[in-house]
């Protein structure tokens, strides 16, 4: 792993870089991960640079950056007012990962609402692939209210009695301070997996199956993990998936084939335009899948 | 203020991110603080505090190496065999090395939380280089005192009650972790050596007394065993002073979760180093550029 600080010197951001491992190392073979924000950043933190070393073993180039404000990147959480600027960042990470791996494009994988801000960004970018959603935020109406509930009992709990942040101008949630900006535009990002061209990947709770129904371009994996994004116990505790981000390494590398073999029938066009063949049928765990109204 | 990513020690698998301060604010010869990792939180620190100390420290003058101890963050594993040593105190020496080399600082200063401050009690006992240390939430041993303000003193609080149902109604409506695997959880992420002994603490402080390190200890009410600024004097009978330091956060949690509570924190340890090391402390060499640079 390599890591850079990459972007403009007063805005850069953190990039871990994991290089291709395997024989089947190919340039195009490149993944940008989308990691969640807030708390969530930091508690999936080891799962996510776990999964990047799966990646990595299987022949595949993977960069994972923070935003800004977030991590090791420049600024703070209450400076980013808009989540384009989140998006902006991952289009500059991909074109950071697609110059340091000499690739054309990449897969996105979005944790939570990094699912939502890759999909954004695959809706708009030429450079983007594919897309796995683990977990992603489809409801950011729903997310902010269970972000929101949880903070209010953490400080209804605390040794004394406080407040936090919460007037026109600011919020504090969870030990992070968003600007009112942001959460405005946050709680209105609309998800629309049946508008992205790209093949899409959804890793999700079995209790969630119903917010996805069938679609030639979706396929969709019932992980059968806890629901520990909504418990203040689990705040602080580390989200540890490896088993599910195992089987996430294990489609990553099936699409990147599927796409490797599209092209070589030798259509020219992207396949974002084009629509690259369906994903594997399902077989057990994974069934097809679209989106249609999120049940939490 | 500048953040540069520098890699170091065995196979170059550690991984730190350094803050310098701008040339303008930089104090020259001041000692570099050396954050550790609190429990397995990665180098930023639980809700970003260690990024909020090393960039206000920035702002102060000083530099900062947030440090991944091996195996934890992005720093790889150590894979040669070891007889039983506390490997954060090879890796934080490989740290200290890496900064003497490049940086051109031969002092230092160690900060850490939890399992974070045992680490830098034992690595500030076996290296002569660092002239002081932050402990939050470090080795503590209950006292009597402790047992009077802590289980006597929240039994007359009438938040205790209110808390205690509220919590059991929140068990009813979540899949809250019962008490014994509460217990269980927390006994797994007990970090710290089970056999350490009150004298042996207190031997090691004097000695650090006498080798004028100056400290500072920090603790949160959120820690459940520690109550009240006085029990530091209790646990090793040292007075606080100038050189040793003692404050207590009686609205924080042990992580510091609040944005108010990191800044209270993150203050505080700004002014303690501004006074304990801003004034001028002769240059140990002139700084050098750096290598192994990402």
């Amino acid at each position: 792993m390599t890591p850079y600080f990459f972007g403009k010197t007063q805005q850069q951001l953190f990039g871990a870089l994991h290089h291709a491992q395997s024989s089947k190392s190919e340039a195009h073979r490149t993944v940008v991960i989308c990691p969640p924000i807030g708390q969530e950043y930091v508690r999936s933190h080891w799962c996510l640079r776990l999964l990047a070393r799966q990646l990595s073993r299987k022949g595949i180039n993977v960069l994972r950056p923070d935003y800004r404000g977030i991590g090791d990147s420049a600024g703070t959480n209450e400076e980013t007012t808009s989540i384009k600027q989140w998006h902006q960042d991952v289009h500059s990470a991909i074109e950071f990962a697609c110059e340091q791996t000499d690739s054309q494009n990449v897969m996105l994988i979005g944790l939570r609402y990094g699912g939502a801000i890759a999909s954004s960004v695959a809706a708009e970018s030429s450079k983007v692939n594919s897309l796995i959603l683990w977990e992603p935020v489809i409801d950011a109406v729903q997310y902010l209210q269970s972000q929101r509930a949880m903070h209010k009992q953490m400080i209804d709990l605390w040794v004394c009695k406080l407040k936090t942040a919460n007037d026109s101008a600011r919020e504090e949630i969870l030990g992070s301070v968003y600007s009112r900006q942001l959460l405005d535009e946050l709680e209105n990002t609309v998800v629309d997996l049946d508008a992205i061209d790209q093949p899409q990947f959804i890793v999700d709770l079995f209790e969630h199956r119903g917010a996805y129904t069938v679609n030639q371009m979706q396929r969709f994996m019932p992980a059968e993990d806890e629901n520990s994004w909504t418990n203040l116990q689990f705040l602080e505790a580390g989200w540890l998936r490896a088993a599910t981000a195992r089987q996430i390494a294990l489609m990553a590398d099936e699409m990147f084939s599927r796409l490797r073999n599209y092209n070589q029938l030798g259509l020219k066009q992207n396949p974002i335009a084009a629509r690259v063949p369906a994903l594997p049928s399902s077989d057990g765990a994974i069934s097809t899948a679209t989106q249609s109204t999120p049940t939490y | 203020m500048q953040e540069t990513v520098v890699q170091f020690g065995p196979d170059q698998g550690l991984l730190g991110i350094l803050t310098t301060p701008h040339d303008s604010v930089r104090i020259v010869g001041a000692p570099i603080a050396v954050i550790i990792n609190a429990g397995i939180v990665h180098r930023i620190g639980p809700f970003g505090l260690h990024v909020k100390m090393a960039r206000q420290l920035a702002e102060a003058g000083f530099s900062t190496l947030r440090l991944d101890l091996s195996g934890l963050g992005d720093s790889l594993p150590r894979t040669e065999k070891l007889g039983g040593e506390n490997r954060a105190v090879l890796d934080v020496s490989d740290a200290l090395d890496f900064l003497q080399a490049n940086q051109g600082s031969g002092r230092f200063v160690m900060l850490g939380l939890c399992s974070g401050a045992f680490n830098a009690h034992q690595i500030t006992v076996q290296d002569d280089r660092i002239i002081g240390a932050v402990f939050m939430d470090g080795i503590v041993f209950r006292t009597t005192g402790y047992f009077w303000r802590h289980t006597v003193g929240r039994l007359l609080k009438p938040r205790t009650y209110r808390n205690a149902i509220k919590r059991r109604s929140l068990a009813r409506s979540q899949k809250w972790v019962t008490e014994d695997a509460a217990v269980e959880l927390a006994e797994s992420e007990f970090f710290f050596a089970d056999d350490i002994q009150q004298t042996e603490i207190t031997d090691d402080l004097n000695r650090l007394i006498r080798r004028d390190v100056s400290m500072l200890f920090l603790y949160t009410d959120g820690y459940d065993d520690v109550c009240g600024i006085g029990q530091f004097q209790e646990m090793y009978g040292i007075t606080p002073n100038a050189q040793v330091q003692v404050d207590y956060f009686p609205k924080s949690e042990h992580t510091f979760r609040l944005v108010e509570n990191r800044s209270v924190v993150c203050t505080r340890i700004a002014n303690w180093y501004h006074e304990r090391f801003g004034s001028s402390h002769a240059v140990d060499n002139s700084t050098q550029p750096l290598q192994e640079m990402v």
